[in-house]
């Protein structure tokens, strides 16, 4: 019997979403975090292999990432924005250039999950709206998702323009050059880097924690 | 260099095992910046281990997917044919994916970002939405003043819970702020009520009468908010006129 992200992988290749959906709904006893971790994340990861292997192509690729992101839509919520100033609220985007949003989207959900105010801008968003954005909707946190190498120094433009915003929102950068790579060069101190989707989780329960903490101190 | 290599019509690069070029084709020079020394430097990164691994490991020729890092420092997929020959030298034709796939590729790309702002537009407009509708509900209770003592409350459209909760609070404010003695709430205008709107106007008035020990009265009822009163357990907190007109000119004729 095929392991499970194997074979999900193999639905999104054959653009079989009914599959796919069914296959995730097998595990809705784990947490979301626990699904995008040990099942999606790894299902997509495979899919990259197979291209590595040379036994499919980018335009199978590019299906199975259409698939995937039409099973994440319909299975979870990415976006909230209610009007609750209470929340905290963290908008999301990829790098301008960056078209690799699914991993970003999987955040997304996991911040939804937590009850935040969720902007998910998804991929290609260009520095000069990113920082309207955040001067106007004034967020807690930042996510910034690389996945491109050559990428990196416009995350370095990014980081800066962003800390330098009056409300000082937390930069919270993620993506797969962040499990690989020392960013640590083109972060700031307050830079949080994580590397998977477990340790957003891990990271937004923490806040949480500290900030209920705060509340009672 | 053989002379036949610098003519051919297609991106053609000569390396070794260790990925030194050799030679290339003048068409090599069209997309990629010859003067580097080793092919390593024109292959994207994500790329290098699928070239390096499975494309040097078969003495046949093979035809690999890879992304390389063309003259205008973009990344392009290319279909590249690769042999590797017993001399250990490694013959290469890159040619570059249809880009009619690439222009479809973009207006794939394009719909989704249509997509995913229309999406985002969607949820902007209903955000907008919801504070019309609150804006709506507190304008579908005002306050009216029509003595010191009397206020006029007209009710319109559907009575729901949201609703009740939308105009409630400026209700309470009035009464807080004022000396009424008589609220009256007048139904002609309500077209609908819902069980979770009497039940929400209920505690409505309850409030009411703690803040204040006048009299609540309710005038212009319909047959069929008659019916949906009588389903609501019997109340001191209000009580009912037929019509608005008696209940002012009984109010009102000391004026």
């Amino acid at each position: 019997m095929k392991k499970p992200p194997t074979q999900l992988a193999e639905y999104f290749l054959a653009g079989e979403h009914e599959r796919a959906m069914d296959l995730i709904k097998e595990f809705k006893s784990n947490s979301n975090a626990e699904v995008f971790q040990t099942l999606i994340t790894p299902a997509m990861q495979h899919i990259g292999d197979l291209w590595e292997q040379n036994l499919i192509t980018v335009a199978d690729e590019h299906l199975a990432t259409a698939v995937c992101d039409f099973v994440l839509s319909r299975l979870y919520s990415w976006q909230s924005t209610e009007k609750d100033n209470k929340k905290n609220k963290v908008m999301l985007l990829c790098l301008e250039g960056e078209q690799h949003y699914i991993g970003l989207k999987m955040v997304s959900t996991l911040f939804v999950e937590k009850g935040w105010n969720v902007k998910f801008f998804g991929s290609n968003l260009p520095i000069e709206y990113t920082i309207k954005t955040a001067l106007q909707w004034q967020p807690d946190v930042v996510c910034l998702s690389v996945t491109i190498v050559y990428h990196l120094p416009k995350l370095k433009e990014y980081i800066e323009k962003l800390s330098s915003l009056p409300h000082r929102p937390v930069i919270v950068i993620g993506g797969r050059i962040a499990g690989k790579y020392d960013l640590s060069s083109y972060c700031t101190e307050e830079t949080v880097i994580l590397e998977d989707l477990s340790t957003v989780d891990y990271w937004i329960n923490k806040w949480e924690a500290k900030e209920k903490l705060n509340a009672s101190i | 260099m053989h002379p036949y290599e610098r003519i051919l019509p297609v991106p053609y690069i000569k390396i070794d095992r260790e990925g030194a070029i050799r030679s290339c084709s003048e068409q090599a020079h069209l997309y990629f910046n010859m003067e580097t020394s080793n092919i390593n430097n024109l292959i994207d990164e994500g790329s290098l281990q699928k070239f390096w691994g499975i494309g040097s490991q078969k003495n046949v020729p093979i035809k690999l997917e890879i992304n390389m890092m063309t003259k205008r420092n973009k990344i392009q997929l290319f279909d590249t044919y690769l042999y590797w020959g017993t001399d250990g030298e490694g013959q290469l034709v890159l040619l570059p994916k249809d880009e009619t796939i690439a222009d479809l590729k973009e207006k794939l790309l394009s719909l989704q970002v249509r997509l995913s702002e229309t999406n985002f537009d969607l949820l902007e407009q209903k955000e907008e939405l919801e504070n019309t509708l609150a804006q709506l509900n507190k304008l579908s209770g005002p306050v009216i003043k029509l003595t010191n003592e009397i206020a006029l409350v007209p009710l319109f459209g559907k009575l729901t819970e949201e609703k009740v909760k939308g105009f409630g609070s400026q209700i309470l404010d009035a009464v807080y702020q004022g000396e009424f003695r008589t609220l009256i709430f007048d139904f002609t205008a309500v077209s609908d009520l819902k069980a979770e709107g009497m039940a929400e106007l209920h505690k409505l008035f309850q409030m009411l009468s703690y803040m204040n020990d006048g009299a609540i009265k309710i005038a212009g009822l319909h047959p069929s908010h008659a019916q949906r009163m009588n389903e609501f357990p019997k109340s001191r907190l209000f009580e009912f006129v037929s019509s608005l007109q008696l209940i002012l000119q009984r109010n009102l004729n000391g004026y």
